[in-house]
Parts: structure tokens; sequence; C-alpha cells
């Protein structure tokens, strides 16, 4: 039960893949500060922006970040396909132009509304938010650059499979990022799978009366060992591992696809334990983006029929991690590897300005 | 305010007994949860958290954590609150219980049972007949319609079951000082303006209030009138649905003792405190989430806070740590934003969690009992508090900036981001100046008028002006301590507020208002007779939205600046805004504290004009300060000093 024993809680949910009674517990507060600033983008924190609100194709209303409301007559938006937004957007010099029919908000709610399950799990519920502005991308609501176009199709039930299927019960996740200077732990969680869910989420809050974070942080490769006899100890037995040098994660997020090859082999970070599936994505991963490198690099040496063979060898790595039926993402129905990709575009350059991903002229638009 | 025999709230905290025999504590309370804890470590936690200074703890008393099935209560094992309140007491510490319906405290379903939930009947309903959902972690759930018949009897009985539990408990006969009605009533944070509630019963609220009129549900210019009537009535829903709640706790038996209600940290238009507090009883207060980056929001929740909470302002929930669903919130987030809070004038905080427990971070006192780290700081402020009278001093301020909602009412009805939230969209409206979520209002005249309120904030400043955020609602009392009184004003203005504005005139206070002379109401209807002026009122110039130096002159010549204590940057420290000062006196007049904020995100140094003589101490190190000429402020920060 929740926050303690007792309740009237019935057990009619589908247990997915995050239980609605989550424990979590011995939770460290800079640790979480932390995940923050590792996982969000640079510079989403405040971008520029214009939200634009149609009526029988006409813009009646605009916003604009730090102006307030301005002339919609300022908003230069010709329709909403692709190239008439991105024109636009371009032309008012801000990263984001959100297009709002008058009313779509309200068609949005009444999607989400009639989509939420109260026996789904809080993914799927999610799910279900996302399936929502799916159904509105291009609608009724526009968003330049493409950011909905990411929103993958996934649905529920393939999610927990795929959960079931790589996550063993009764075991915990572990995920570690340490400082080098001064030594500690930066950001540590620990998920906990109970039931075939997500039944408790802590930190090293949880260990660290028995081994410090500055203790640890200084020596991180040499007490792996121990922080997993500690886990299995005080949660579950470990069956899936990350820790990293906080510097080698950064690293990963604005390096190329086969930054995490180079960092696992220079043991900037270590898999410990990695399960059968996750060391098989990982080396297709790597073998299918030594192919595009190499794709890319030959490109302007060699003759175009050795260009499509390079092309095809990458594309047929990818393709066989796609179609084998032992990919682990199989009964996903969408390759989180090659969406890790497109999302990883807003990592690299700042976002706040013209320039960054969104902007018609950068690498990283052509790469989507 | 009623009478209360076993205790009540008074403006320095809580009255125990009555008559000669009647005491006065503080009300700086210390959360816990007992049920999250092992009850063989209560004693360690009560003990702890006495150690740090407090007086009295405070719980949520979970309904959907007691309740087993329809009906069933279980009580015991860490369940067992009369044995929780035995150890209280043993303790030597007081209690307040929150026993809800609603009461968040990060559980799933808001710590309602899943049968109500679960109810069609009992859930609210949407414009768009669907149910309501609150998106909260980490399971979304329909939220109760507090209208509906069905959820008030069930919520009923589960107030009764918990009132006669806890009858013996009360004060003088145990520690049960105070309850807490209800937790953060605003519909589930979900105001916008075409959202809900349509359930059957709120539709026959709406028809109690409005006659046959029909609930509007969408934005409609031609009848923009019953629109914004509508976003008023969602007022009156709230304070309705804080109505049945007290009835419900003063019928089970709970009427001799203190209550109050916490508003959620919302910005002052969006929470509305005296119509709360007149619907339950007892002082309504404000919860503060917030990081040291928002100082801007904090002060201005403060300051309105510090005016219009009455008898006492109560900062209901301050965290310290939070839920890891919130943003982060580092311990110097903490001391910045409770030092900010008191700067406002609160003069009761709930320091919510003093214990740690589930699904939360950053507790001073872990679920064994042990200290850590914010204890040390949370123990030198309450001695700081206490050693300099906090509770008995007044924060310096003739100058009142009146909150109103004649044109942020039509903001939300108008507003094309419907049926986005306007908590969401306050948000949101940070990004975009001064007009905030005004901006997506079809409506331009509510952000003009934000833009005015915003503008005489900033004058007010520029000019060494303290002034005080008084809702246009609040109690004759918490007007009376006031003197001049600004309240911006275009084409509309609230009726009665006009009506007050006079009154304040004739009895002598100073009235500024404009640039336009309203000629309107709240609804948009011609004020008629009405709309004569208050006597001798000064009006703004339409030129200074854009003359902050010109506006700020005139303002001072209205309000007169203080001249005893001021506080500026060195001339090699040029800024975009001015430090903040609030000065604080005791009932004889003499200055017992002093505040000193930052806004800017840059550290910044401090040269204080005191009156000869003066010497201060910080008030939670107790460390003198040496050079007054040379105060360090890191960014957005806010030291509180003693004054000897």
């Amino acid at each position: 039960m929740t926050g303690g024993p007792g309740g009237s809680r019935s057990r009619l949910f589908f247990d997915l893949v995050l239980s609605p009674d989550v424990e979590m517990v011995d939770l460290d507060g800079r640790h979480l500060a932390s995940w923050l600033g590792l996982l969000v983008p640079p510079g989403l924190g405040e971008p520029s922006w214009v939200i634009a609100f149609v009526e029988a194709g006409r813009v009646v209303h605009a916003v604009r970040t730090g102006q307030g409301a301005v002339d919609p007559a300022t908003v230069p938006l010709t329709g909403t396909g692709a190239a008439e937004l991105a024109s636009a957007r371009r032309a008012l010099g801000v990263a984001f132009l959100v297009v709002l029919e008058v009313g779509a908000l309200g068609r949005l709610h009444t999607a989400i509304e009639r989509g939420l399950r109260l026996d789904d799990d809080y993914p799927t519920q999610w799910l279900a938010v996302l399936r929502a502005l799916r159904e509105l991308r291009g609608a009724g609501i526009w968003v330049e650059p493409r950011f909905l176009d990411l929103i993958p199709p996934l649905a529920a039930e393939p999610l927990a499979r795929t959960f079931e299927l790589l996550v063993p019960d009764h075991s915990a996740l572990l995920a570690y990022v340490f400082d080098a200077q001064p030594a500690d732990v930066h950001a540590s969680v620990i998920a906990v799978v109970e039931g075939g869910d997500i039944a408790r989420v802590t930190t090293h809050l949880s260990l660290a009366d028995a081994l410090p974070g500055p203790v640890l942080a200084r020596r991180w490769r040499d007490q792996i060992d121990r922080v997993l006899t500690l886990v299995a100890e005080r949660h579950a037995d470990p069956s899936i591992g990350v820790f990293a040098d906080r510097e080698a994660w950064q690293r990963i997020l604005v390096g190329p696809s086969d930054q995490l090859g180079r960092e696992l082999s220079a043991g900037n970070i270590v898999l410990d334990p990695a399960p059968a599936w996750l060391r098989g994505v990982l080396g297709g991963a790597q073998l299918a983006a030594f192919a595009t490198r190499s794709a890319r690099s030959l490109a302007r040496f060699v003759p175009g029929s050795a260009r499509r063979a390079a092309s095809g060898l990458a594309q047929s790595a990818q393709d066989r991690l796609r179609s084998a039926g032992a990919h682990p993402f199989a009964l996903l129905g969408f390759d989180p590897i090659a969406l890790w990709h497109q999302v990883q575009a807003y990592y690299r350059p700042p976002v706040g300005s013209a320039s960054g991903p969104g902007s018609g002229s950068t690498r990283s638009r052509k790469t989507r | 305010m009623e009478a209360h025999r076993r205790s009540q709230l008074g403006p320095r905290g809580l009255i125990l007994g009555a008559g000669t025999a009647a005491r006065e504590v503080d009300f700086f309370t210390a959360e816990l949860h007992y049920w999250r804890l092992d009850p063989a470590d209560w004693p360690r936690c009560l003990a702890a958290t006495k150690r740090l200074g407090f007086e009295i703890v405070s719980t949520y008393v979970p309904w959907g954590v007691h309740e087993t099935a329809r009906g069933a209560l279980d009580w015991s094992g860490p369940l067992d609150l009369p044995a929780f309140l035995d150890e209280v007491a043993r303790a030597g510490l007081l209690a307040v219980l929150k026993p809800g319906p609603h009461i968040n405290a990060e559980l799933t379903h808001f710590g309602f049972p899943e049968r109500v939930v679960r109810d069609p009947a009992m859930q609210a309903r949407s414009a768009r007949d669907t149910p309501v959902w609150m998106p909260a972690p980490p399971h979304m759930f329909p939220v109760p319609s507090y209208a509906s018949r069905g959820f008030r009897d069930a919520a009923a009985a589960w107030l009764r079951g918990f009132a006669e539990r806890i009858a013996p408990h009360r004060f003088p006969d145990g520690p049960v000082v105070a309850f807490q009605v209800d937790n953060e009533t605003q519909m589930f944070f979900r105001l916008g303006a075409y959202d809900h509630d349509y359930h059957p019963d709120a539709l026959a609220w709406w028809r109690e209030h409005a006659g046959d009129l029909d609930a509007p549900r969408a934005w409609d210019p031609a009848d923009a009138a019953r629109c914004a009537e509508w976003v008023r009535f969602k007022e009156v829903y709230t304070a309705r649905a804080l109505g049945w709640v007290r009835d419900a706790l003063d019928g089970a038996g709970l009427a001799e003792l203190a209550r109050y209600h916490n508003a959620p940290p919302s910005p002052p238009e969006l929470v509305k405190l005296p119509a709360a507090a007149r619907a339950i009883g007892g002082p309504t207060g404000l919860d503060f989430y917030h990081r040291a980056r928002d100082y801007g929001d904090v002060r201005q929740r403060a300051l309105y806070l510090g005016a219009t909470g009455w008898p006492v302002p109560l900062a209901c929930e301050v965290g310290v740590g939070g839920p890891p669903w919130l943003p982060p919130m580092t311990a110097d987030d903490q001391v910045q934003v409770t030092g900010g809070v008191l700067a406002g004038g609160a003069r009761g905080m709930c320091f919510f969690m003093v214990v740690d427990r589930d699904r939360w971070y950053g507790a001073p006192v872990s679920t064994a009992g042990e200290e850590r780290p914010p204890a040390e700081w949370l123990a030198g402020l309450l001695r700081g508090l206490r050693a300099v009278g906090w509770t008995s001093l007044r924060r310096r301020c003739r100058a009142a900036l009146v909150v109103s909602r004649a044109e942020s009412r039509f903001a939300i009805a108008s507003s094309l981001a419907d049926p986005l939230s306007p908590v969401v969209t306050e948000i949101l409206g940070r990004q975009l100046g001064p007009t905030g979520a005004a901006a997506l209002a079809r409506d331009p005249a509510p952000g003009l008028h934000r833009r005015w309120q915003a503008a005489a904030m900033a004058a007010l400043d520029r000019a060494g002006v303290p002034y005080a955020l008084l809702d246009e609602e609040a109690e004759e009392g918490a007007w009376a301590e006031h003197s001049i009184f600004i309240a911006p004003t275009l084409a509309r203005v609230d009726r009665a507020l006009w009506h007050r504005l006079r009154a304040a005139a004739e009895r002598g206070a100073q009235v500024v208002m404009g640039p336009e002379r309203p000629l309107r109401d709240e609804l948009d209807r011609p004020l008629g007779d009405d709309a004569r002026l208050p006597r001798h009122a000064g009006l703004m110039r339409a030129g200074s939205l854009d003359d902050l130096d010109g506006l700020a002159r005139d303002l001072a010549t209205a309000a007169g600046a203080d001249t005893d204590w001021r506080l500026a940057r060195p001339p090699d420290q040029p800024a975009d805004q001015p430090l903040h000062l609030s000065v604080f006196e005791d009932p004889d007049g003499r200055v017992r504290a002093v505040a000193l904020g930052n806004p800017e995100p840059r550290p910044a140094r401090a040269h204080l004009h005191a009156p000869a003589g003066a010497s201060l101490r910080d008030l939670v190190t107790d460390h003198p300060l040496r050079d007054l000429h040379a105060i360090e402020l890191a960014a957005h920060a806010v030291r509180l000093f003693a004054v000897d």
C-alpha cells in the first residue's frame, strides 16, 4: 500500500510497468536535481517561442516570449505545411513556433480524457496522452520544429511485454553517475521490480550508511561489486547496472552514435550486470553506427556504387536488429535507438537560438 | 471569526483555553506522518522534533489509507492515531490534524479511497462530458466533485469516523489543538473557465448562485457577463466546498477547536484567502513550494499573505525538501524561500516535512529519528524567531496595492488556451513578460491591467516605499492597517471594491487609482450612479506605464518613503532592480527585525541606512553584523536580522 500499511486499494489494476503503489524511499534530493540536469536538453529551459492561434486559416492571436500578446499580423504564416511553418519560424527568429487552431486544446482534452483508464498504470496513461497528441498533430496542433513527429506509435501492451521480457522480476535496476572533483556520487537511482512492475524507487542514500558516496566515487570502478552486494542485500538482485563518469555521460549525449562504445571501451562507463540482450543491442548499434560513419566519410572519395554499398551495409545492420525475432525491442513497433538519435539533436547546439536544432539550416535538421 | 472554547487562532498564533487561563503558542508546526512510520520510531521522531524547537506537530490523516472497505476504518498498528496522539502528549507536544477529505500528501489518488475515484456519480464532469483527470504521479485519477451529494455524504461519514476517534484527545484532555479543513481546495488546480465542474449537483449550485442561466461552456463575447460570472462562481464553489467540510467537522463534534485552511501556491488572483477564511471560520494561508530563483513569485505571494491572511498570516506548508516530481529544491532554496515568506509578514508556518517519509526527500529528521543537515538551520531559525518575539511583530507598511479580480476573471473567461488551467498558463506566462497568462486572453484589458499592477509594484520598490498586497475582499481589520490604497483601474472595477475605496477615502485614507476612471463593474455592466470617484482620489497618469521613475516619484510623494531605514546598493553596483527591505516593529513601535532581499540572479552588496546605534545580528546564526554598509546577499537571497 502506498506510503504505509493498510488501505483500501483493490488489485483491479493491470500491473504493467509502474506500480500505482510505488514506494519511493531514501531519496537524495541532490541526485534528483542532478538527473534533471543530466537528462533535460540544455537550453530547453528558456527557449524563445511564438504561439499563434488560428481560426479559418487566419492568425487571430499571437503571443511571444518576453513580449506577451503581439500583433497577429506580425506572424507570417501562409499555411500549416512543413515548409510554411519552417519559413514562418525562421522569419520570426524563434526556436519554436506553435500553431493552435482555436478550440484545438478543448479537442485535445477530450481525446485525452476519453483515452484514460483508471485501470491503466501511469506510463500507459501517458501513452493515452501521447496518442491524443499524435491524433491532433497536423489536425489543429502544429509544432515547428516537428517535435510531435518524434512521438512513437507506442502501445501499452508491447511496452509491458517488452518490459517483462527484458527485466526479470524480483530484480533491481541501477544507474550511477560520478563526479571526479570533488569525488562524489553525482546522481543515482535504484529501481526494484516486484510482481512484474517497478514497486520501489530509491537512491544511493539507501546504501550510504555502509558505503558513503565520496568513498564510492573515489574508486568507483573497484567498488561496483560492493554496490551490487549491498543492493542485493537491501533491495533485490541487480539485473542491470549502469555506472558512468559524468563527463563520459555528457559526451554520449552530444557525441556521435558510437560514443557509447568508445566510453565502454575506455572504461568510463561500466555495465554490470549487463544482460545478454543489452550486450547484443550495444554490439549491433555500434556496428550500425560504424557502418554509417564509414559511409559518410567514404562518400567524398568513392564512386556512387561503393557509397551505396556502404550505406546498404549500415542499413542492413539496422534492419537485422529490427527484424530478427530475437531483437529485444521488436515488440515495440519502433526502434528506440533510432528515436534516440533523433532526440539527441536537441542536446547538441543551444536550442534557445534560431540556429538551434530547429533551424532550417543546421545539420541536425537534415538528420531528421 | 467565531470563538472556539478549547482553542482558536489569533493574531500571534494559537490561543489555548479561554479567559484568564488562556495561553498563546506560536504556530510553528512540524509535519510528520504517523502512518508512514514504524510506531516504534514515533517516540524518537517526536523527540527529535522537539529538540529542533517545535511545540506542535501536524499530520495528515488519510481517508484512503484508513478505509479498508466502505464504512470500515482501520486504526491499528501504524494507523493507530489515538496511540500516536498519546505519544505526542507524552513527548510534551501539541498536535494539528488534517483529515482532508483531500490531502494529496503525495498519496496515490491524493488520499481518496479507490471506491470514491471510481464512482461516476462522485466524479466531477467536464464541459466535454468526460471525467476530469488529475495527472498526478504515480497514477492519474478522475477527481471527485465537491458538489456531488454522493461524495459529500461519503466524506462526511469519514470525517465523523475520524472525529469519533480523536474526540477524547482534544485539548485540554489531549494534545489536539487545531485541524486543517481540507487541503489546497482549488478545483484540483483545474481552473480553466470551461473545464469543470458540470456535475448535475454543481450545476444546481450554479443555478442557486446565478438563477436560471445555463452554465456557459465556451467564451461568448456577446454574453461576456455570464462567462465572467461563471468564473466568479468557481470562487463561490470553492468557498461552498470548504463550508460543507467545515460543517461536517463541526457536526462531528470538533466545533470547539481552532481550524484553518491552506490555499495552494498560486498567484493571488487564483486564490481568494478571505472567502475561504469566511467559509471555514478561521484563517486561510498559503503553501510555498518554490526555489530561490522563484524570488519574484515568493515575494508576491508572501506580500499578499502577510497583508490578507487574517487574523494570522499562515504559511501552511513551506517545503523542507520536496516531493520527487516537483522541480528539485535544494537546502539553500529552502533557506531563501523561508526567508522570503517571513519577509512578507508570515507569523505562522508549517515546515513540510520535518520527518522523512515515502515519496519525499530532504527532511531534517530521518524516519528513525536521526537529525540531518537542515536540522541545524531549522533549529537556529526557530530560536531566532522566538528571541525577537516574531509573532508579536508587524511589518511596517502604510501602503497597500489592492489585488482585484475584476479584470483577471475576464482573462480566464476569454482565454484562448482554455480549458488549460490558468495555474498552468501562469507558469508559461512567466516567459511572456509582465502580462503573464493574461496575454492569452481575447480581451486585452486584463493584460494591460496586469502591466499597471506590475508597474505600480516596480515603482514602489524603486521609490523605497514598503507596501502590501491586499485582497479587495480582505477583512476590515486588514484594511484598517493601511492608510494609502493603490488600485490600478481601467474601464472595469469591482463594484464592492469601489464602495470600499470610497469608504476608505471618507475615513481619510489616500486612494490612488487609474489611469482610467472606471465606468463599468466586474461583470462589465455600467456602474451607473456608483461611478463617482473616491474623495480626493489621485489618478495615475496614462504615460506612467512607460515612465517608472516618474511613477515612483508620484507614489513616493503620496505614500512617503521610509526615512530611518533604507536599503541601497553601493554606487559601483548598478542593477535592474532595487534591493528589498522589510522592517518589523514590536507593539511599542520599536524595530526588532529586518529582512533584506536580493531579487537579482547574481550576488549583491547592500548598504543599509539605519538609525544611529542600531546593531544587527543574523537571526538564524546569531552572528553580529559588523558592517551595515557592506552586507553580502547571494543571488535571490533573503537574510533576516534581529535588531538590538
